[in-house]
Order: structure tokens, then sequence, then C-alpha cells
């Protein structure tokens, strides 16, 4: 009995020690600064600028460029958010969970399983 | 008998023997010429100075009966000069002179009755320094007073006979030299105191005179001959000079003005000693067969140089053509191209004192009868010419001679012209007041049309010209001093110019008129003209065919020919009818009037400017099948000032327009219903347009739109936007139709042209004008937008340089209160903008969804609530040409809110309710729901909202793809039950799919359990709501 409520202290210990250690957290850490570029999967382009800016376009839409429209970005470890900004005043956000970034290669998914993957283009 | 006879007869012979015998024995007895000669010699060296030669000098007595006669053989006068032709100055073969006997023997007296002289030589001679070989004549100079007389009286020579006289005469002092060759003459006379008669009959053959002067003459006779007859009977004395030059040549300068003109002159006269007045009969003067008449007196005046004159005079018929072989050739070849002929008669006279001064009056009839002329460089012959012209000539002041046209007739091909009037001033201006009247056909005026003007006419005209203008002025085409009043009628007109125009009219009047009035509608007016027709057909090919009836036009125009300033012009028209088409574009207009006028710009004269009014009752209009008008009355008036300095036809006119048009209906095929056009009141300036009244229906649309339009000069000019801010008001507006008519307004070619491998043919997209800054405040109390109706519609409607902004606008439906914020752009064709800004303050959840189904794609759970709520969108999008949404482009944010809604059952709520084991009532009220969520692509995300129904709390997310097809989640997080249930719904609305799952959402909305993730969902909801709610006008 004792060495079963020792086992159980124990346990309990160990389960709110790595607990507090978040210990189960799978989070990557991701360098932001890879991310500023231009990243092309298929038609689709994405922009991204250093001061947190960025622009997508789509080219399968006879859409440009210069016509690309307008987002926000923070990466914080894994998370992308993405708000894309309507010019009447409303705002889109997105999240996104990044598994991969290098200086060629953007990959990121949502919540419900839709995942991009970009290869930089410059 | 016989011997009484016999008797008488011997004794005559006798007596007449010892007669001859005894003349005998005295001429060569008594006088002989040994004896006579020295007598002769002695006497002649007494008076004649130069050398005197000849070989006898005898007796006559035969040839001189019954005067003896003293005959002189080779008489020669000697009397060399320098330079002379001859050192000879007169032969005389044969002299003889008939003397009287009686005082030459008893009275010593030398008296001569007669003078032969056969075969003369003469040769007269003037030297530079005015020496002459003639002046042999001794005169004594001692005794000044003293007149040279001759050594035998005149008055008793009754004779003279020359025969065979040759003479010249030079002058090296004046240049002379003269002539004249076998002339012989026989002069008779006798003078007594009561009575006296004299006849001259001489003949010769040529007679020269040269003059070699500034002004060179030379004068040739090739024979002569004259007969001088005179009688005198107490004062009067009658008698005849007769003059025949079969050949006459005369020449002056270089100009020869007679070369071998026969000239006959036959003067009978009547001298009146008294009044030393001459009178001349039927005096004949003829030149070839051209004959002057003369009957009238010439009286010189004793005390002065004055010569008075009262002469009629006429003329036999002249040919033309005999005039002008008389004419000098110089001037003859000014007429090479001229054909004239025709009959020619003067009947006049001239009247009055010739003197240094003074020239008399001439008046002369003029009659032309069967008249011909023709004139190479002029294509008309001219025929059956007449004339009766009266010339008062008054050489003294020319301003005073005239010409009176009584009547001038002439006929060209089917043409007739009569001309009459007068020409004052005859010698100086010329001043010509004439009356033109003709009958023309006009087929026949082609040839006289410049050869570069393709104009074929047909029909008649009937003119009544008058004119008055100086010949200067018309030679020089002065129209400013050429005045010009009449009509021209045309008759059955048909003009083709160019191959291009036609112009054509049964009966038209032109009226012409350079009359100064009072009512000048430009400040030079030259000439009033006028145009009077009741049917006229004009056609420009490819331009214009029209056809007026009762046409008025009266106009005015300005020296057209004066090239250093533009033409000054004003018309006003008159139209009953007129029937055009232009193009595929016709039009019915009846009543129509207005002007035009064309006047020099006040800012550069060289610059037209044109102002104009126009006025219809009905107007019929239309441009082939894609539009047609028909309106009332159209009222318009406006002016342009040309601007060479600009480019744009637009700023090069920068138009003034007035506009009244009432009642108009337009029909275009781009529509289906016909836009009525009750009534447009508008005043247009390149600065500013003043729509003052505008009322238009359209189907079921009827607005009114009034406002400034301004910058539209600056819009041209490409330096400012138009501008314009209007009001709209309307009881009814159809907003697609309106937005059709006005599609497309502005936008460049090359805009379009960047899309023509994306855009469909028959795409035509809504095109929102560019550079223009349009402000349109709306005041709609009914609107259609699709197939909703929206009332009380107030706010402003923005075109910007290519940007349509529909500006927090607020209307009320039957489904809420609404206000809405619209954007759209048209940056390209296959690339339009469209974003809304929509905010729904007190919805009625199903009339919303029937107002707008597409929201039903957004929320479909929505429509499983009832009652009101609140809802915000923000949504932009970019469409194709097409309206076909971009996918990549679309965004959208929005927010619902409701409280006390009830939740329907369905099929589906039924499942989560046994799924979650909801306690079913038969009506659920859900205390309270705030949705957000997006549109990103075709992911539409819901985000975590809560519901509170009863003793219930459900989170509900998820997200739906725009095939509708479901991954939602729903957590209960608060119910009766001991445990906390999750339920994932996915599949699409026709296959759901229920699977109990763990609570997701457990502590969302509990704050003090919120993790990281569960924070940062509430924070975007919050972001989500917060920037649709900023918009919402309180």
């Amino acid at each position: 009995m004792r060495k079963l409520s020792a086992m159980i202290v124990s346990l309990c210990f160990i389960t709110f020690t790595l607990s507090s250690c978040d210990l189960f957290n799978t989070k990557k850490d991701f360098d932001k600064t890879l991310l500023p570029g231009k990243w092309q999967q298929g038609t689709l382009y994405e922009r991204y600028y250093s001061n947190g800016d960025g622009i997508t376009w789509d080219t399968s839409d006879d859409v440009t460029e210069e016509e690309a429209l307008p987002f926000t970005w923070t990466l914080e470890e894994d998370d992308l958010i993405q708000i894309h900004i309507l010019e009447m005043g409303g705002k889109v956000p997105k999240y996104y969970t990044v598994t991969a970034l290098t200086t060629t290669n953007l990959t990121y998914h949502d919540d419900y399983g839709k995942s991009y993957s970009f290869t930089r283009v410059d | 008998m016989k011997k009484t006879l016999k008797i008488i007869g011997i004794s005559l012979a006798s007596l007449i023997t010892v007669l001859i015998i005894a003349v005998f024995i005295l001429l060569w007895v008594i006088v002989t010429p040994d004896k006579l000669t020295p007598i002769v010699r002695n006497q002649v060296d007494k008076f004649i100075l130069c050398t005197t030669d000849f070989d006898t000098v005898d007796v006559t007595f035969f040839s001189t009966f019954p005067h003896v006669g003293l005959q002189i053989k080779n008489l020669a006068l000697i009397n060399p000069m320098p330079d002379a032709p001859s050192d000879t100055l007169a032969f005389v073969e044969d002299f003889k002179a008939s003397l009287n006997l009686k005082e030459l023997l008893f009275n010593n007296t030398l008296k001569v009755t007669a003078v032969y002289i056969r075969n003369v030589e003469a040769h007269l001679f003037v030297d530079a320094k005015g020496n002459t070989n003639f002046n042999i004549v001794e005169i004594d100079t001692t005794e000044e007073d003293t007149a040279f007389e001759l050594p035998f009286d005149l008055i008793n020579l009754h004779k003279i006979s020359i025969k065979n006289l040759n003479a010249d005469y030079t002058d090296h002092n004046s240049g002379m030299f003269a002539s004249i060759n076998d002339m012989s003459a026989l002069i008779k006379g006798e003078l007594t105191i009561e009575d006296a008669w004299a006849k001259l009959t001489m003949e010769s053959g040529n007679i020269v005179f040269n003059l070699n002067d500034s002004t060179p003459l030379a004068a040739k006779l090739q024979s002569f001959e004259t007969k001088i007859e005179g009688e005198k009977s107490g004062a009067d004395i009658n008698g005849s000079i007769r003059f025949e030059m079969p050949e006459v040549f005369f020449k002056m300068d270089t100009i020869v003005y007679a070369n071998a003109l026969p000239v006959e002159i036959d003067l009978p006269f009547t001298f009146n000693l008294d009044h030393q007045k001459v009178t001349l009969n039927d005096a004949e003067i003829a030149l070839n067969k051209i004959k002057i008449f003369l009957n009238g007196t010439v009286h010189p005046s004793a005390s002065s140089n004055d010569i008075g004159i009262d002469m009629a005079f006429h003329t036999n018929t002249w040919e033309i053509p005999e005039v002008i072989e008389i004419i000098p050739e110089t001037y003859k070849s000014m007429l090479n191209d001229i054909t004239a002929n025709g009959n020619l008669e003067l009947k006049g006279n001239a009247k009055g004192t010739y003197n240094d001064s003074l020239m008399p009056i001439i008046t002369a009839n003029v009659f032309l009868a069967d008249g011909q002329f023709a004139y190479k460089k002029f294509a008309l012959p001219f025929k059956n010419i007449s004339a009766d012209v009266l010339a008062y000539l008054d050489l003294n002041t020319d301003s005073l001679s005239m010409v009176n046209i009584h009547s001038l007739k002439a006929q060209t091909g089917k043409n007739t012209l009569e001309i009459s009037g007068s020409i004052i001033d005859l010698f100086n201006k010329m001043l010509f007041k004439v009356n033109v009247n003709s009958n023309l056909e006009l087929v026949e005026l082609k040839p006289v049309l410049p050869s570069d003007m393709n104009l074929i006419i047909k029909g008649k005209a009937k003119a009544n010209m008058n004119t008055d203008f100086a010949m200067n002025d018309m030679q020089n085409l002065d129209l400013q001093k050429i005045k010009l009043n009449g009509d021209i009628r045309l008759i059955d007109m048909e003009a083709v110019y160019n191959d291009s125009i036609f112009v054509n009219s049964p009966d038209a009047i032109l009226k012409i008129s350079s009359a100064k009035t009072a009512n000048n509608k430009i400040p030079d007016k030259l000439f009033d003209i006028e145009i009077l027709s009741k049917d006229m057909d004009i056609e420009m090919i490819d331009v214009v065919n029209a056809t007026l009836k009762e046409v008025k036009l009266k106009a005015q125009v300005s020296d057209f020919m004066d090239t250093t300033k533009p033409i000054s012009a004003h018309c006003d028209f008159d139209f009953g009818n007129l029937n055009a088409d232009m193009d595929t574009i016709d039009a019915a207009i009846s009543g129509v009037s207005g002007s035009l006028t064309m006047i020099p710009s006040k800012k550069n004269k060289n610059n037209p400017e044109i102002r104009f009014t126009y006025n219809n009752k009905k107007i019929a209009a239309r441009m082939g099948n894609t539009m047609s008008f028909t309106g009332d009355i159209v009222k318009l008036k406006g002016k342009g000032i040309y601007d060479d300095q600009e480019k744009e036809l637009f700023l090069q006119w920068s138009p003034d327009l007035n506009a009244n048009i009432s009642n108009g209906i337009l029909h275009m095929s781009s529509l289906n219903v016909p836009v009525e056009i009750p009534s447009i009141i508008f005043d247009f300036t390149p600065e500013k347009f003043v729509i003052n009244e505008s009322h238009v229906i359209l189907d079921k649309s009827s607005f009114k739109l009034s406002g400034v339009i301004t910058n539209i000069d600056k819009y041209y000019r490409k330096t400012d936007l138009l501008k314009a801010n209007l009001d709209f008001v309307s009881d009814n507006t159809n907003i697609n139709q309106i937005m059709d008519i006005v599609s497309g307004f502005g936008t460049s070619d090359s805009a379009a042209a960047t899309d023509v491998d994306v855009v469909s043919k028959e795409d035509n997209p809504f095109m929102v004008p560019l550079g223009i800054d349009v402000l349109l405040n709306t005041w709609v109390k009914k609107a259609t937008v699709g197939q909703t109706i929206i009332e009380n519609v107030q706010g402003s409607l923005t075109v910007k340089d290519g940007v349509m902004i529909l500006e927090e606008i607020g209307f009320t439906c039957e489904a809420a209160k609404m206000q809405l914020t619209a954007i759209y752009r048209s940056p390209r064709k296959n690339h339009l903008f469209a974003g809304i800004d929509f905010h729904l303050l007190d919805v009625d959840i199903a009339s919303l969804l029937k107002m707008i189904p597409e929201i039903d794609t957004l929320v479909p759970m929505l429509k499983s609530f009832a009652g009101k709520a609140e809802f915000h969108l923000g949504a932009q999008t970019n469409l194709k040409s097409n309206y076909e949404l971009k996918m990549s482009t679309l965004r959208a944010s929005a927010a619902l809110e409701g409280q006390d809604l009830v939740l329907m059952d369905s099929e589906t709520f039924s499942e989560i309710a046994k799924q979650l084991v909801f306690n079913k009532k038969t009506e659920n009220i859900v205390d309270s729901i705030s949705v957000e969520m997006t549109v990103f692509k075709d992911e539409i995300d819901i985000y975590p909202f809560l519901i509170v129904m009863d003793k219930y709390k459900a989170v509900v997310s998820g997200r739906h793809n725009l095939d509708m097809s479901f991954d939602y989640h729903i957590s209960v997080t608060d119910s009766p039950l001991p445990t906390r249930l999750g339920l994932d719904v996915s599949g699409n609305i026709q296959n759901l799919k229920y699977k109990l799952v763990p609570c997701k959402y457990a502590n969302l909305y509990r704050p003090e359990k919120q993790k990281a993730v569960e924070k940062r969902t509430m924070e975007l909801k919050k972001l989500i709501s917060d920037a649709l709610k900023e918009n919402v006008k309180q």
C-alpha cells in the first residue's frame, strides 16, 4: 500500500512537473526572416515583406502581381497568421501552422487539413 | 442772097487775115523774145533775191486769147543752202501769165488775169537754224509799215492752171517733210463788188507728210482729188467742198490709224458773211463704207476764239465688221478673240461752244440690230443683239457724261438677256445703274463655269437684278461698293456638284439685296439673301440626303472676296418640314426654325464665332436599328468660338448650349424599354453644365436629374477630373437599366484592348467612366435592384476616375433597415472589382434570406433561425468580364448578432438534438447568438459562437466550402447532463454525417480558463466584428 501510494504520488509529481515544464509542447520555432520573398505554388503566388505586409495573387484568375491583394502576416513559432484586409474595412484572418520553412520551401496547413507547399521563386 | 452771104464771108475772112497778120507782125517783129527777155529779167532781178534764170520770155496771143500772155520758159530759181536737197528752189518749165494788154501798154501796170504753170519742180527747205531757201522776195525794210505787195493785183486773177507740179518741203528745224507729186490744179474765179465765184479743181499723185517730233507723224495720200466751189450771192456764199482720197495712210507714233483707207468728204455749205456762220447741208464724211452725215451750223465768233456749233449728225447703217476693219491694227489685235457682227446706226447732234477750253456737248442715239458677238474666252456666243442707247457726252465736265441704255437685248442659245439702265460719269468713274432681266437655261451655262468646277446644273432661271456699281469697283470686285438687288427664280433646277452634292427644286426663288437695312445681324453685312422654295431636295453622298418643304432662308453675308478677314454670315431658316437621312440616321422634323450666325471672334478676328438657335415642333429621328428619338418641342440656343490654338475639337469651339426639350422618347436597341423624356432644360458651357430640369422615364423608372457639372474644359485638357454634383430624385428607379445606359462611358480603347485574349466578344461589363468625379445625391422613393424593392434610398453615388462608390446609402425594405456602401471599379474589362460594406440593423432573417439568397451560402444554419437580428457584411472580389467571380480574390467577413431567436425545427436540428440529448420543445428559443465568419476564396470559416438555449449552451464552429461540403463541430458546454459532449457534423447538406467526439470548446467562453489558442480565437472574432462595425452610421 505504501508502495502504491508512493507510486501515485511520484506519478502525480512527474505529471505535474512535466506539465509545468510544457514537456509535451511540440510547436516548432521557425525563423521568420526566411519568410520574406516571393513564393509560388502552381499559379498561386505569395510575397512576404519583412515589415509584416504581404500580397497574394493567382494567375489562373488573370490576376497580375500589380493587382495582388494585400495582407499582413505574423509568424510566431509555427503559427502563421495572415490578416487579409478588405478595402471597405473588414478583415479576414487566416491561421496556419507552418510545417516547413527553409530558404527554398514553405509549407503550412490550416486546422481543417488544407495544406500549402510553396517554393521560393526569387 | 447767096451773093450777100458770099460778100460777108469774104469780108470777115479778109478781116481775120489782116488781124492775124497784124498779130504776127506784133509778135515776131515788134515784141520779140530778144527784146522782151532783158526787160523781164531786169524786172525780176529787182524783187527776186536768189539767182534767177530762164531761157526766154515771150508774148503769146493765141494761147491766152483774148489776152496776151507773157510766157517764160525754163524759169529756175537757184538758192543753194547747205543740207538742202537741191540747190534749185524751183524750176518751172513753162510759166505763162495772161496780161491785160491795155493796162500794160497805156498805164504801164502789170495786171495778171490768168496764170498757167506747167511742169514745176520745187524744193522748199528750212535748215536747223530756221533759215529758208524760199525767202527770196525783196522786201523794202526801210519802211516798216509798208506791207508786202505782189507786183500784180490778185483780184484780177481769174484763172490759175497748174499742171504736173512736183514739190517737196524739208524743214530740219521742226523735223517736217512734205511732198506732192504730179499735182494739177485749176482755179477759176471772179470777184466783183457785188458778187464773186470761185472753183478749184485739184488732183495729185502722192502726197506725203512726215513729222519727226516727240510724237512722230506720217501721212500719205496715194492720190488726192478735191473740188471746191463757191459762189457769193448777197451776204451768202454757197458752195461745196469735196475731197476724194482713195488711199489714206496715217501713222502717229507707232500706231497706224489708217492704211489704204478710202476717205471721201463732201461738204455742201453756206457761209453767211454777215454772221460769219457756216451751214452744212447734208454734208457727208465717208471712211470706206462708214458714212457720217452732217447738218448744222458752225459759227465762229468775231470777237473771240469761240466757235458755236450746232451740228446734227447721223450715219448710214454700219456693218460692225466694216467698223472693225478701219480700227487701227494695234487696237484690232485686241479684238482678235472677238467676233462681232450687226448693224449699227448713230443719230445725234453736237451743240455748244468750241474753243481752247470748251467742247460742244454731243448727244447720240446708238441703234444696234441683228448683232452677234462671240469671245473665244467666253464660251457662249450671243446673237440677236439689239440696242437702243442714248449717249450724252459732255467733254467739258466728264461727270455729266452718261449713257442711257433704253434697251439692250441679247440671246445666247436659249438664254435671253435684257439690260436697261444708265452709265453716268462716263469718262471717269463710270457709274452703272443697270437692270438685268434674263431667262436662262441653266444647262447652257455649263461652258462659262470654271473648268475645274464639276457642276452640272439643269433647269430654268428667271433673273431680275438691279445693279449699281462703279466700273473700277467691278473690276476690282469690290463687293462692298457694288449694290445688287433683285431676284432669281429657279424652275425645275437640278444641280450636281462634284458628283457628290445634288440639289433639286421644282421652284425656288433667290432674292439678293445689298440695300442697307437697320436690321443687320452681322456688323459688315454685304448682301441680304433670301431663298424661298416649296420643295427642295439636297443630297450629299455619304453625308446627308434631305428633303425640305416650305423653305424660307434669310441670310446675310459679308464681303467673301475680302481675304483679309474671315467671312461673316447670318442665316435665319424656317422649314415647314425637313426629312433627312445621314448614313444610318434619318430624321423627320416639322416646324424647323432657327438661325445661324458666323462672325469673327472678338479675341482673334481670324477665328470664327458661331451662334445658333434651333427650334422644331416635332421631331422623329432614327439611327439604324440602334436608336430612335421622337419629340415635340426642341429649343436649342448656343454658340461656339473657334480657337486655333487648341487641338481638341471640343476645346477649339468651347461651345455654349442652352437646350429645352420636351416630350421626347428615346428608343435604344440595347434597352428593352424606351427612354421617355418629358422635359430637359439645361445650360451648357465648357466651364459649367447646369441641368436645371430633366425628367426621364425609363419603363417603370421615373427620375429627375438636376445639378451642376463643372471642369468640362479641364477634363478635356486632362488637367482635372470632370466634376459633377447632381441630384437624382425618383419615385421609382430600376437601377439595372440605368447602369446599362451609362455603361462604358469614357473607357479607353487601350484598356479594352489589353483583354482581347481573355474577354469574350459577348461580354460587355459595366465600365465605370474615367476622368470624372461625379457626386449623385439620390432620393429614390422606390428602387428595384434585381428582384428586390427598396424604399427611401437616400445617400450618394460617387463616380470618380473609374471608381463608383455607393456611399452610405440608407434605405429600408421589408426585411430591414439597411446601410450600404459599395465600390465598383473597372480598371480593365476582365478585372473588375466589387466591394460592399453592408449593414442590416434590424433584419428579419427570413426576409433577408429571401432578399439576398446568397447569404444562405455564407451561413447555411441561418435559415434554422427565425426572428430579428443584426447583420454586418464586408466583402470584395474581382470579377471576370462576364461578372464571374475570381475565386482567388474573394474575401468577406460577416457578423450576425441576434437575441431571442427561434430555432426552427428541422431534420438536421432533430438529428443534432438527438445526438446531443437536447430537450426539444415545440419552440426552441435562442437567447442570444453572435456569429463571426469569414470567406477566403472558397473557404467559409464559422468562428466558434455560443448558442444559449434554455439550460443548454453550445459552441458551434466549422468550415464549409462553396460546394456546400461541411466540416462542423458542436460543443455542448452546459447541459443538465453530467458530461460535456461534442459532435462533429460533416458531409454535404443532403448527406450529413454525425459523430460524437470530445467537447472541443469547453472553456472558450470561460475567460478564466482560456488558453492561448482560445484567447487567440476570441481575439480574431473580435477583430472581425470590430472591423465590420466601424462603418455603421449611427
